[in-house]
């Protein structure tokens, strides 16, 4: 696992063949239930990074502890200019989220079983985790439901944590931790923006 | 004779200019800027002149007390704003200048107040700045921005010196943004800073073109249109909600409506015939703080026109929209109870739709002055 500033955005990782299979059904209802879904992720993202914080001990439980510049070489960042965000077409745009909450349901995973070993005794932390967990893999069906009903084809899912070190030292798993629950935060921000722009663009 | 004359008068200017130059442009003929702090006391001295030499101090021309003097230097005790001007020193017999002070009194800045706040959100920023009180002497400000640990450039507005705007790099994350200012002048310098998550300060202009109508046919209705504000620079990307807030012109109890999209919304529950006034503030969706209210539009609803009694024959149609405008309309009224004003359904005979009009007419009249 290695800390770079900053990993390469996700739309270089895109190889998939533009064609297109046939698309008749109206993909209003799955955006509206995906957009739903985000809405209700966002409103606990923050209190789940919040938690998380606060039960590893200093300097993360420190007030004010931020270091939001930290990323995962696994995770692709949500951060993003406007100018680039603002100009990705619809296959662009679902398969960046669609890639990105299949790292965070795999990283969520890996993180929920380094805290059951290093915080036991903090089940509302890790009731909070398998939560996310389950919202997480929630809402990758719902974008695959949308991209299905565009005719876009579904990346297969692949294994984004590869050769991350699951042995490695407690500090590295809370450092970890911290930018899986982070990044979470900021995908859900942007899945509500990527959504409410598709909602408005395929309304029912 | 006419010849020598001009030649003399000549000469008499030459000298007297001569005289004035020598007296204007003399070694200390730039003043010495000072500046000082209101309400304490400061002692001028006339320039290089000994204590002991015989000086005349004057302020903007005008000569100034001998009391003041401690030798040949000039004591100004609790400093007022009044003291600021041009203070010169004169050899008493030979009024030569000596000395020239330009004296300002003035205070040390107090701590900047500083806001910063989006109205074009995700494009970038601004942040405004300003004194609580006034220094009375000139000031400067200097901006930084950092982006987490990256210094960003705050651009000055063209149109106002106490304002500068940043651009957006990314969307989506939560470094924070640190804004410090600093102010200095001559007698001190202050400075403050804040922290913040660029969306918290998201605040849109009002909506604009805010128009209300009526609809035809239809008194208890208004129509609202309004565009979202030109400066928010991408509605559909960023789309806006917005909050419509009405009250008749006679009533002080706003009505209000939340709507999540669209820039129309039809006001169905209106007083008849009562001039009602609308405004409207918009919101991102997701982030930030409703902005204020737009200018108002005002409208009545619609209201058929009164029917002159004596003119009317035998009209086929007499749809009572001469109901009291008073209060909502009664279930009892005469006309429709959907719609009015189509003009369909049972119509009264004459005298009777004359006796309900004076009727009407008269509660009309008598309630009149008790306001809903």
């Amino acid at each position: 696992m290695s800390y770079h500033l900053p990993p390469a955005p996700c739309l270089l990782t895109l190889l998939l063949p533009p064609l297109s299979l046939g698309a008749p059904i109206s993909p209003a209802e799955p955006i509206s239930q995906a957009y739903s879904l985000a809405l209700y992720m966002q409103k606990n993202t923050s209190t789940l990074l919040q938690t998380y914080l606060q039960c590893q001990g200093s300097p993360f439980s420190d007030p004010g502890f931020s270091a939001p510049e930290l990323q995962l070489s696994s995770l692709p960042p949500a951060a993003v200019s406007f100018k680039t965000w603002h100009v990705l077409n619809d296959r662009e745009r679902l398969s960046c989220a669609q890639g990105a909450f299949l790292a965070l349901t795999q990283h969520l995973q890996l993180v929920g079983d380094d805290q059951s070993d290093l915080n036991p005794g903090s089940p509302i932390l890790l009731a909070q985790l398998g939560a996310a967990t389950l919202r997480a893999q929630g809402l990758l069906g719902n974008m695959a439901a949308i991209m299905t009903a565009l005719g876009l084809p579904i990346p297969p899912e692949e294994d984004t944590l590869g050769l991350v070190p699951l042995g490695a030292w407690a500090f590295e798993r809370k450092c970890r931790g911290y930018v899986v629950t982070q990044e979470y935060g900021h995908w859900t921000d942007r899945a509500v923006r990527d959504l409410a722009l598709l909602k408005a663009k395929y309304p029912g | 004779m006419a010849v020598p004359v001009p030649w003399a008068c000549c000469a008499v200017l030459a000298a007297a200019a001569a005289v004035v130059y020598a007296q204007r442009h003399s070694p200390q003929e730039t003043p010495h800027v000072q500046y000082e702090r209101l309400g304490s006391d400061v002692t001028l001295p006339c320039g290089t002149a000994n204590w002991d030499a015989a000086v005349t101090w004057r302020v903007n021309g005008t000569d100034l007390a001998p009391d003041l003097l401690n030798g040949s230097q000039l004591v100004l005790r609790g400093l007022e704003l009044g003291h600021s001007g041009l203070y010169a020193c004169f050899h008493r017999d030979s009024w030569h200048l000596r000395h020239q002070v330009l004296l300002n009194v003035g205070l040390p800045p107090r701590e900047p107040v500083l806001s910063c706040r989006s109205n074009t959100y995700p494009k970038g920023f601004y942040c405004s700045w300003h004194l609580p009180s006034p220094t009375y002497i000139p000031n400067t400000f200097n901006v930084t921005v950092l982006h987490g640990s990256k210094i960003m450039v705050c651009e000055k507005d063209p149109a106002l010196k106490n304002r500068c705007h940043i651009r957006y790099m990314h969307l989506f994350s939560t470094v924070k943004y640190k804004v410090s200012i600093s102010v200095s002048n001559a007698l001190g310098h202050n400075t403050t800073a804040i922290t913040f998550d660029e969306f918290t300060i998201v605040k849109p202009d009002p909506p604009e073109n805010v128009v209300a109508r009526p609809v035809p046919s239809n008194p208890r209705r208004l129509e609202v249109t309004w565009q979202t504000p030109s400066t928010w620079p991408d509605p559909e990307s960023f789309p806006l909600k917005f909050f419509l807030r009405y009250r008749p012109l006679i009533l002080d109890q706003w009505q209000h409506v939340e709507l999540s999209d669209g820039t129309a919304h039809t006001i169905t529950d209106a007083y008849a015939g009562k001039e009602y006034i609308i405004q409207v503030a918009a919101k991102d969706n997701e982030i930030g703080t409703w902005s204020d209210w737009s200018v108002a539009a005002h409208a009545t609803p619609w209201t058929e026109e009164p029917r002159h009694l004596t003119t009317e024959a035998q009209a086929p149609e007499t749809t009572a929209s001469t109901t009291s405008s008073l209060a909502p309309p009664p279930t009892t009224k005469i006309c429709d109870p959907g719609e009015l004003g189509s003009g369909g359904g049972p119509s009264a005979p004459f005298f009777i739709s004359v006796l309900v009009t004076l009727a009407l007419a008269a509660a009309a009249a008598a309630a009149g002055s008790l306001l809903i």
